[in-house]
């Protein structure tokens, strides 16, 4: 199968026994590759009884299409789930080596089941799959793990990904990660994988991938490999990486500030992603086959944490570890953060917003010393910050009850459920959606509940939408967003299931050509966009047979109050409105929130169709 | 003629290496007209470092914000002494 390595791996780590499974044709034909086609084999796998961390249920991660290969920026690879953290469809996307390695060294990914009863981790290498004891790396950080690893196999290019303590300790947004920081984040993978006791995975491989027509694919990629470098889009992400945003968030209203009462903090341009290259990187580097190089590597000399080589911290984290608690953070501090969440191995943003929430509780009165053990939560304090990292990833004191996110932490405080910023159990993430009206929508209607992304909205608000996709530009504030989201959360569907970075604007013409080359495929344009709604339609059918409905797509109320100024100006999305008109372009039922039967039909899942019941 | 500030923001600084200049100007158009005279020298300069030969306006690739309204494509705005108008980069990302 032209394209693929034609098998899985799959392991019963309860019998301790791996096996190669041939590779579904027909679903990597529809679904083609990542969290896309990881979901279609979750459907068959998980119902609302599966436990999300009992053996039933399984944890896939698998390539993108083109990871592996000589095309641009094809470096990202993913996972699914059912979550622990919200107890529906989980998935989950990253950059870095691991996809591509994976697929290297022989795979079309690995579907984890069962649970092992010591500490394991699978080592892959050219085809060839073994289980090895971790008894030695459980308790270790993410860092020292990685470290140890490659110490064993005498080989520091070998590719890992793996939990840290606070997936061991079950924090239910455990994250998987892989290189420094890299992350498998957001739904609770990691835990996922620390119940099953699996540490980690360690894949090497140079198995040649069989394509159908090698030639033609090198040339398309050197094109497409210029399209990417000298683009407008690369440039902005070369020079200052996501963390750039920041300045630009300050502008816009867009970051949120003391736990989204507040215009975005002013302060944070201290640590902006321009800061960062005018007073501390020493270089950049990269993912896999990425010419943009948006990772930046500093150096901090000054402040309490000294770093001789560091990555920086992407926006997200800057902002959910910093303005969401009012922390008028130094570039030191600020690292340490990003540091301590990756080497403990947690979701940065889920777990800032939990943080937050309870610096909320503490000005409000509802939480005292009494209930943090100690901690002064005023906004702006940093050391209990500090602290909250430490015990979150530990799963230890008050930072137990931040673990469980802020959906738990308002049922436990007898407060109402819209203070919780969250949809379906899991956080917004930092792109405010009374900035960007349009992120509201994508927050309410990403299967797996808020999540930035499943479509660029605030980015084609900006103006700065795929060229080829003719995405209708309307200003930040409109409310006729419906039709944008829906086409741009098709197209990011399909750059996951490739396995192409957001960042990498290429030509459509050369995606479909890079596909073809390699599978032998004829897509085009309307065929890919057709398989992106497909894997979408399919990842909110799975988390509707998980128990969603019309009432899991809201937005919190917190979220929907006016702020008067600071890039704002008093703005709120009309949900009625656009959701109204989402919901009839995806053909979805009012009453139910199901996609209809017909839609599914059409899109060639009569099976799911039949499986959720859509009418 | 409004005495505007105009200030350059987060990538738009570095690549620039300005962060706000204060300008004498009858309107948006007289805005873009001294950007593109002042800085579109700098910006092609660095473009080319990058090893990049296409030329692009720093104007077609930013959005202007007063007030966090985006007043790039309104017609009639009328700009008052003191204005801080924030030119922001085209690119969204994190």
């Amino acid at each position: 199968m032209n394209g693929y390595q034609g098998k899985l791996l799959v392991a019963d780590l309860t019998k301790g026994t791996l096996i190669d499974e041939p590779l579904n044709e027909r679903y990597a034909r529809d679904f083609i590759g990542s969290t896309s086609l990881a979901a279609r084999y979750l459907f068959d796998m998980v119902d609302e009884k599966t436990d999300p961390l009992g053996p039933d249920n399984p944890l896939i991660l698998m390539p993108g299409l083109l990871n592996g290969t000589s095309g641009p920026s094809v470096s990202r690879w993913g996972g699914a789930t059912k979550s622990p953290y919200t107890g529906y469809y989980g998935d989950a996307n990253a950059s870095a080596w691991f996809g591509a390695e994976l697929k290297n060294a022989g795979y079309d990914g690995i579907i984890l089941k069962g649970k092992s009863a010591k500490p394991v981790y699978i080592h892959i290498k050219d085809g060839v799959a073994e289980l090895k004891d971790a008894s030695h790396l459980w308790g270790k950080d993410t860092y020292k793990t990685q470290e140890e690893i490659k110490k064993a196999c005498g080989d520091n290019r070998i590719q890992i990904a793996c939990i840290g303590p606070a997936s061991e300790n079950l924090v239910l947004y455990g994250n998987i990660i892989s290189e420094y920081g890299h992350c498998l984040g957001r739904a609770g993978l990691g835990c996922v994988m620390g119940s099953k006791k699996v540490k980690a995975i360690a894949v090497r491989g140079k198995m040649k991938l069989p394509m159908q027509d090698p030639e033609k694919f090198r040339e398309v990629a050197r094109t497409a490999m210029t399209e990417v470098k000298e683009g407008f889009f690369s440039m902005i992400m070369h020079e200052t990486g996501t963390a750039g945003w920041i300045d630009s968030a300050i502008s816009y209203g867009d970051g949120p500030t003391n736990y989204y009462t507040a215009p975005t903090l002013p302060q944070a341009a201290k640590i902006s992603g321009a800061t960062q290259v005018e007073q501390y990187q020493t270089e950049s580097t990269a993912c896999y086959s990425c010419p943009i190089r948006c990772r930046k590597i500093l150096q901090i000399k000054e402040g309490k944490y000294l770093y001789d080589r560091v990555e920086g911290p992407e926006y997200e984290t800057l902002i959910a570890w910093g303005a969401m608690m009012g922390l008028d953070l130094d570039m030191s501090t600020a690292v340490y953060f990003n540091e301590m969440c990756n080497a403990y191995g947690f979701d940065t943003i889920s777990s800032g917003v939990s943080a937050g929430y309870a610096f909320y509780l503490y000005h409000l009165g509802v939480i005292t010393e009494k209930e943090t053990g100690g901690l002064k939560l005023v906004w702006g304090n940093t050391d209990a910050a500090v602290e909250l990292v430490h015990q979150i990833g530990k799963n230890q004191g008050f930072g137990a009850i931040l673990a469980g996110g802020t959906k738990r932490m308002a049922q436990k405080y007898g407060r109402p459920v819209g203070e919780a910023v969250q949809t379906k159990g899991l956080e917004l993430p930092m792109h405010d959606p009374r900035a960007f009206h349009s992120m509201g929508l994508v927050y309410v209607t990403a299967a797996r509940g808020a999540d930035h992304n499943k479509s660029d909205g605030y980015n084609i608000d900006g103006g700065t939408g795929h060229p080829d996709l003719a995405f209708k530009i309307t200003d930040r504030w409109a409310d006729d967003k419906a039709e944008m989201v829906e086409r741009s959360q098709n197209w990011r569907a399909v750059c996951d299931s490739i396995g192409i970075c957001h960042w990498a604007i290429i030509p459509v013409a050369l995606i479909t050509d890079m596909i073809n080359a390699s599978t032998g495929w004829k897509m085009d344009l309307d065929q890919l966009l057709k398989a992106g709604e497909r894997a979408f339609q399919l990842q909110r059918s799975l988390s509707c047979k998980l128990g969603i409905s019309v009432e899991d797509d809201v937005l919190p109320e917190l979220t929907m109050r006016p702020i008067p100024d600071g890039g704002q100006e008093g703005h709120v999305p009309n949900m009625e409105k656009m959701l109204s008109e989402y919901y009839a372009i995806r053909d979805w039922n009012k009453a139910t929130g199901k996609p209809s039967k017909k839609r599914l039909e059409s899109l060639g899942m009569p099976e799911i169709a039949v499986s959720i019941g859509a009418e | 003629m409004a005495k505007v500030h105009i200030n350059f923001i987060g990538p738009w600084r570095v690549f620039l290496g300005t962060r706000t200049v204060t300008v004498n100007v009858n309107s948006i158009d007289g805005v873009r007209d001294y950007i593109e005279t002042h800085y579109g020298p700098v910006y092609e300069k660095k473009l080319k470092s990058m090893g990049a030969d296409k030329k692009q306006p720093i104007w077609d690739n930013s959005n202007i914000l007063l007030n966090g309204t985006n007043i790039k494509t309104l017609k009639g705005v009328i700009l008052q002494d003191g204005d801080k108008l924030d030119v922001i980069p085209k690119v969204a990302g994190g």
